[in-house]
């Protein structure tokens, strides 16, 4: 029915039978009593912020079935207890289209309308009025005397709230609590990174000075090329050592005897005497079959037997 | 609204989460593979150790020689010794097969790294006789 506007601080009654917001400025929003539940009560505590505990309770058997947020206020001597579900305005903004991020602050009729003297008309139906300290709706018909709603006059007070627009799926205390386990969590994860970190660079310390403290070369090349030197090596020594031990276990026959064994550099070379022709064969064929393949050259009764090495 | 939203906060909260979830892994990974290559670093380290004692110790291995070559059995081949920064020469006309069966039981059982060898047969007991012992730097 009616959309009121004040120029320089814009202000927007909701009610249901409010006009729809037809701008995209920022506002302010005044809660219609039909959006809230109110209570005024004195209670034995001295500010606002130690009855907040007690708020649930105090609307418990008041309340219908749903999801509320709750809010207090003192003025003078008495508390102002609020208990206003945040899903229902949030989408009663929505019908009326008003985005949530136009929304500047959010207040209560009770705390903007508080002094008013006269009755005020929201629309053909109901009108304000202050009853009892309470800013009440009334049907229009039980009023004789009203006034239209002038937003122009109103001065917002500080008693503005915060609408939470996932309120109805969890609620804020549960949230706090993940907030906090997932922050306790974080923090050891934290700390598992940090030492892993902590555990990589101590063992890369590790590996580059390992050469340096054995006295090796300075780089993995470096090392691995010095360990196949040393592996070629030992393979030569060993070859040597399995040659010299076939040889020395030969069941050499008659006169036959090892006249010279030489080794160079590549090579070991064995010379047996006195063997007469057809027996070198032999003498190769039991080598070969202890593994040992020589090369064999046989002259003038000597058998010559060459292998690489 | 004017107050932040704690469930952005939670949100945020979750994805860090995520991300230091998927970091520590990485490092996991990363801490594999160090550890991974210091223990083959390591195990090339001990080998090169291994082999440089057997291979590269001149100076242990040529006492061990010439304690070797002061044997009795050794003392009528008369072996004659020359040594450079890297080698050791040995050299006799004759020794008998006995002392060589004996200096070639002691060499081949141990890593004395034979270069070069020419063991001739002279006579029935006799044999002339020249090695060389290579070691690396």
């Amino acid at each position: 029915m009616f959309s009121k506007f004040k120029q320089q601080e814009q202000i927007y009654f909701l009610d249901k039978s409010s006009t729809n917001f037809g701008t995209i400025e920022k506002t302010n929003i005044i809660l219609s009593p039909a959006l809230y539940w109110v209570q005024r009560v004195s209670l034995p505590v001295k500010s606002a912020r130690d009855a907040r505990a007690l708020l649930p309770s105090l609307f418990e058997e008041v309340l219908p079935e749903g999801v509320y947020s709750y809010s207090i206020y003192k003025e003078e001597d008495d508390f102002y207890i609020f208990a206003y579900e945040d899903k229902l305005i949030i989408e009663m903004l929505k019908e009326k289209n008003v985005k949530l991020s136009q929304v500047q602050n959010v207040y209560f009729a009770q705390s903007e309308f508080s002094s008013l003297t006269d009755a005020i008309s929201i629309d053909s139906e109901y009108s304000l009025v202050v009853e009892n300290k309470l800013v009440v709706m009334l049907p229009t018909a039980w009023i004789s005397e009203k006034k239209d709603l002038d937003l122009s006059s109103i001065k917002l007070s500080k008693h503005s709230i915060a609408l939470k627009q996932y309120e109805h799926l969890l609620k804020t205390r549960d949230l706090y609590t993940f907030i906090l386990l997932i922050s306790i969590f974080l923090l050891f994860m934290g700390a598992e990174y940090f030492l892993l970190q902590k555990h990589i660079s101590h063992t890369s310390l590790q590996k580059e000075q390992i050469f340096a403290q054995n006295g090796l070369k300075a780089t993995m090349i470096q090392n691995r090329s010095l360990l196949e030197n040393y592996k070629n090596i030992y393979k030569r020594e060993i070859k040597i050592r399995e040659f010299l031990s076939a040889l020395i276990s030969q069941h050499l026959k008659g006169k036959e005897k090892i006249v010279h064994v030489g080794i160079k550099s590549k090579e070991f070379k064995v010379d047996i005497g006195s063997v007469k022709r057809g027996d070198e064969v032999k003498i190769v064929k039991q080598l070969q079959s202890q593994g040992f393949y020589f090369k064999a050259k046989y002259h003038t009764e000597i058998l010559t037997l060459k292998v690489s090495l | 609204m004017n107050k932040i939203n704690p469930l952005y906060f939670l949100v945020i909260l979750v994805f860090a989460s995520f991300v230091m979830f998927v970091k520590i892994n990485q490092s996991h990974q990363e801490f594999n593979l160090v550890q991974e290559e210091l223990l083959k670093t390591s195990d090339i380290v001990s080998q090169i150790k291994s082999f440089k004692k057997a291979y590269s110790e001149k100076k242990r291995m040529q006492k061990k020689i010439s304690r070797l070559l002061r044997d009795a059995s050794l003392k009528d081949a008369n072996i004659i010794q020359k040594s450079t920064r890297t080698s050791l020469k040995l050299s006799t006309n004759s020794m008998s097969k006995k002392a060589l069966d004996m200096f070639m039981g002691k060499v081949i059982n141990d890593t004395y790294p034979i270069y070069t060898m020419d063991i001739k047969k002279i006579d029935a007991t006799h044999v002339s006789f020249k090695m060389e012992f290579k070691w690396q730097n």
